[in-house]
């Protein structure tokens, strides 16, 4: 019964072309960028108005519906072969990170042996991850790898589970690379600087039932 | 020389299932530092999504694992720019984004921006038919019968974060389209979700 | 003249059996051969250059080899097994002026 164009509170805003009519003077893309803020600064014309309050529901159930629909696509999609995968992954090619190259020694003048800056990363890692309760992020060698015998520093990033000591583990990871370059390398290590960044919250279980050593 | 554990080295399997579980800070950084298997626990995490994602843009699959691989090149080559490894996931979701919108650029020679590529599901169901399905199934409906244009600029904003300043840049048309465009879709979105619900 | 061909396959097959070595790598640059090979990277794979590159240059004949090492073996050892292993090939020995041999670890696992 109501004439066209007249407000009605009663009607919902989007199946009208009149939104302030319907929204207290407000449009559905104020609410919309209020709702982007954060709805900061509080705005009093909108947070008293109940048209308002739903519309802004509705927003919000749209991004929420939103948020979730791409990965329930993600998540639904077939599960494909693994083709894809590897096809990326053949790509990639390890040595596609070597770094800097570091200097072994050889009598002979016509030698020129080194072991790359990757390689020893990727030592420290694998040395990393035989230490149970932590996994090894990044790995950086600083100080002049070009020269024999100058001091060269690892800084190492690691997360650990909680509930592990942290100055027992970092000890731990420090000796296991140590052994690892004295093995591998004939860098002279200065120190090995091991920095906790995470603290991982859930314990992770091997699938493979047995502990590491 | 040889610690024992050095020899004895960690089976593979174990190390995929530490890395499945690592954040994916850590798992940038070894990538970073030249961890192929990392890279791959990263590949795996996120490529779903992001195939999910260029599927949405460009409407094709194969299309879609094409500008996957391709996102997954350029990350492994562009991931030591990355200044916060924690926020990997929204950075592939660009690059993701951008590799696809460069399809669609690449497919305007054929075709003017309106009618381009993706056609409308031949079913044009009423939302009744649409009751069994799930939100997400049922929003998904809704959004591919949106214009191509309307839909575009939705998802690049709603997947792909963009702003409207962003969006207007992808798309090459001006911000006051762009806002055009969005609210209209929004309304459309929001009235045929509420007449669902 | 040395028939470089020859003689890179039949160091790498030396190299491949000095005990401790893994892999092979390619030697040259590859990130720029990647990007376009990946997407039909399994199929194309028919064709490999030899993974033992030699070289003729002014001051001699140069070797490279990148290789990977397991992790049972010091790679500084292994490295320098390499190196012995080249240098004492007799197609190498007698390709006198000898100007470098490389040897570079690329990977220990």
């Amino acid at each position: 019964m109501t004439p066209p164009n007249m407000p009605d509170a009663t009607s919902d805003w989007y199946l009208s072309d009149n939104e302030p009519g319907h929204l207290d003077g407000h449009t559905i893309e104020e609410l919309n960028d209020y709702l982007d803020r954060g709805r900061v600064p509080a705005n009093l014309s909108i947070d008293t108005s109940p048209a308002c309050q739903i519309a802004l529901a509705s927003l919000e159930r749209l991004s929420s519906a939103m948020s979730s629909l791409l990965q329930d696509e993600a998540d639904r999609a077939d599960v494909r072969d693994d083709s894809w995968v590897t096809a990326i992954m053949d790509g990639i090619v390890r040595d596609a990170r070597s770094g800097r190259d570091i200097p072994l020694e050889h009598p002979s003048p016509h030698a020129r042996l080194f072991v790359t800056e990757g390689a020893v990363r990727g030592l420290v890692r694998a040395a990393g991850d035989t230490v149970a309760n932590l996994i090894v992020g990044r790995c950086r060698l600083d100080g002049d790898l070009a020269t024999p015998g100058a001091p060269i520093t690892i800084a190492i990033n690691a997360s650990i589970y909680r509930g592990e000591s942290i100055p027992a583990l970092a000890e731990q990871l420090r000796q296991t690379v140590a052994a690892a370059l004295s093995a591998h390398t004939e860098l002279t290590i200065a120190a090995i600087d091991v920095t906790i960044q995470n603290i991982y919250l859930t314990r992770h279980d091997p699938e493979i039932g047995q502990d590491t050593p | 020389m040889f610690p024992a554990n050095r020899g004895a080295a960690v089976p593979d399997s174990q190390i995929r299932a530490l890395l499945e579980h690592a954040d994916d800070r850590t798992l940038v950084e070894r990538t970073v530092d030249g961890d192929i298997r990392a890279f791959e626990v990263l590949v795996r995490r996120h490529g779903p999504l992001m195939r999910a994602y260029a599927t949405r843009i460009l409407g094709s699959n194969d299309e879609a694992d094409d500008v996957v691989q391709e996102t997954f090149i350029t990350a492994w080559a562009k991931l030591p720019t990355l200044e916060n490894p924690a926020l990997a996931k929204g950075w592939l979701m660009r690059i993701v984004s951008h590799k696809s919108i460069d399809r669609i650029r690449a497919r305007r020679h054929h075709s003017s921006l309106d009618n381009l590529d993706v056609p409308a599901p031949d079913h044009h169901s009423p939302i009744t038919a649409v009751e069994a399905l799930s939100r997400s199934e049922a929003l998904s409906q809704v959004l591919s019968e949106l214009p191509t244009n309307q839909r575009r600029c939705w998802e690049l904003k709603e997947f792909g974060d963009y702003s409207y300043a962003e969006i207007a840049e992808e798309l090459d048309l001006p911000v006051s389209t762009i806002r055009g465009l969005l609210a209209r879709a929004r309304k459309t979105l929001i009235r045929e979700m509420e007449a669902w619900r | 003249m040395t028939d470089t061909t020859a003689l890179a396959a039949d160091l790498e097959t030396a190299v491949r059996a000095v005990p401790g070595v893994s892999t092979l790598y390619p030697t040259a640059p590859l990130l720029a051969t990647i990007v376009g090979a990946v997407v039909d990277a399994i199929t194309t794979r028919t064709v490999s250059p030899p993974l033992v590159s030699v070289s003729n240059g002014h001051a001699g004949l140069s070797v490279s080899a990148r290789i990977g090492v397991a992790d049972t073996k010091s790679a500084a050892s292994v490295s320098r097994l390499v190196y012995d292993t080249i240098a004492a090939n007799p197609a190498i020995r007698a390709a006198e002026p000898i100007d470098t041999i490389s040897v570079t670890v690329a990977s220990i696992d």
